[in-house]
Parts: C-alpha cells; structure tokens; sequence
C-alpha cells in the first residue's frame, strides 16, 4: 500500500480536525475521493460498446452450467427474500 | 443519475436471465448516464451472485460502466416508507430506492411495483429509467 502526503491549508487542516472528532476516518474519504475522481476521468461508456463489453466480460470469467442463471426470479422479492435467509441461516448453523 | 436495482445487476451479469436481453438494451440507451448503486442493492446481489466468477462479471461489469456507490437514504424516512407499505411487505432494499427517488435519480428496475403500487412520501409516482413491459 502506498502512502501519500497532502499539503493543507489552515483552513482544511480544521476541517480535517473537525472530521476526526466526529470519527470520520481521513484516509477512507481521500481514498473515496480518488475513486470518484478516477471513475469520472474515464470516458462514457458509448452504446455500440455495450454488447462487446459484455462478451467480454463473459469470456473471462466462464461459468459453470449451473451458475448462468439466478436460482430465484430476481423480481420476485418474496423469493429473494427467501433466498437471503436461507443463505443467512446457513451460514449461522454451519 | 440512474440508481440501479438488484434485478437489472443479475440481469447483466447472467446472459442466461430471463431479463437479460433487456436489460442489455437498456444498458445501450443508459449507457452515457450516471450509475449508481445502493450499498443495500449490492448486499442482496451477492447473495444472488455468490459464486468467485459470477462475482469476477459484477466487478468488472461495475468498473466498465462506471457504476459507483449511492448514497443511503436516511433510515427514519425509509422506516417511514416502509410502515406505510407493511401490508405489501416491501424490503428495506425497495423503501432505499423508493425514498432515494427523484426527477433527477431515477430508478432503473424491472420489478413493477415500483410502478404498480409503490409511491414516494409524498404520495408521487416512482420516476423510473425504463418503461416496464
């Protein structure tokens, strides 16, 4: 992990103070700063992309037969409601 | 700003799912649009998307389209929702996206009851990113 130094003016170094005493972790809002900064400097995706993105990303993470489709209708909330408890329940019991 | 349902994730990352032909071409329209995800949206996908590759497709899916994380809303008004929805028994996952609803972050779901019977607090129709067939 690299380490990087920021010079503040007297006016951010307070604000910066005012955020730790509220428990606010600096390095985790320098570190969110630079994704969204990064993920903004990246050009949009266009339409004609789409398709070929996809492929793609498919090529490169093969799924087993059983993994291509979900195991519940995803619009069904009751039946990912079940899903997730029962994944849960699994997890506590095991 | 476009905040993503776990119907539309699954959708994308499953060529094999019953919405995904849709919500690829949905994906074509959106694509120039801003994408969010709500930290309770991504929970329930990686219940559904467990596996090491399916979740290899979500992460990369996520970068390429620059999907980044939403903001939650503030719980009282989503307790607040959801006690006004209790005998639909929506998920907290529906009262964040619901809530988080405006002219200017639109909901992109397939699920209809974000049509058919959701409202926001104020009583408003859900604006959505795609017309529900």
């Amino acid at each position: 992990m690299k380490l990087v130094n920021v010079r503040l003016s007297d006016e951010d170094a307070a604000k910066v103070a005012d955020l730790r005493q509220q428990g606010v972790e600096l390095s985790e809002v320098v570190r969110e700063a630079v994704r969204a900064r990064h993920l903004a400097l990246r050009p949009p995706l266009r339409p004609g992309d789409v398709r070929p993105l996809l492929d793609a990303i498919y090529a490169r993470h093969p799924l087993e037969v059983e993994q291509e489709r979900s195991t519940v209708d995803t619009t069904d909330r009751r039946a990912v409601r079940q899903l997730v408890r029962k994944k849960l329940q699994g997890r506590r019991s095991g | 700003m476009i905040l993503l349902d776990t119907n539309v994730l699954v959708a994308l990352v499953l060529p094999k799912d019953r919405l995904h032909e849709r919500a690829a071409s949905d994906l074509e329209r959106l694509a120039r649009q801003e994408l969010r995800v709500l930290p309770s949206v991504m929970t329930e996908v990686c219940f559904l998307l467990d596996e090491r590759a399916q979740r290899g497709r979500l992460s990369e899916l996520l970068t390429a389209i620059r999907a980044g994380p939403a903001v939650e809303p503030p719980w009282e008004r989503v307790f607040q929702w959801l006690a006004r929805y209790a005998e639909h028994e929506p998920d907290w996952t529906d009262g964040c996206l619901v809530v988080s609803a405006t002219r200017d972050q639109r909901v992109w779901t397939y699920d209809h009851e974000f049509r058919a019977v959701w409202r926001r607090l104020d009583g408003s129709r859900v604006p959505l990113a795609v017309s529900q067939r």
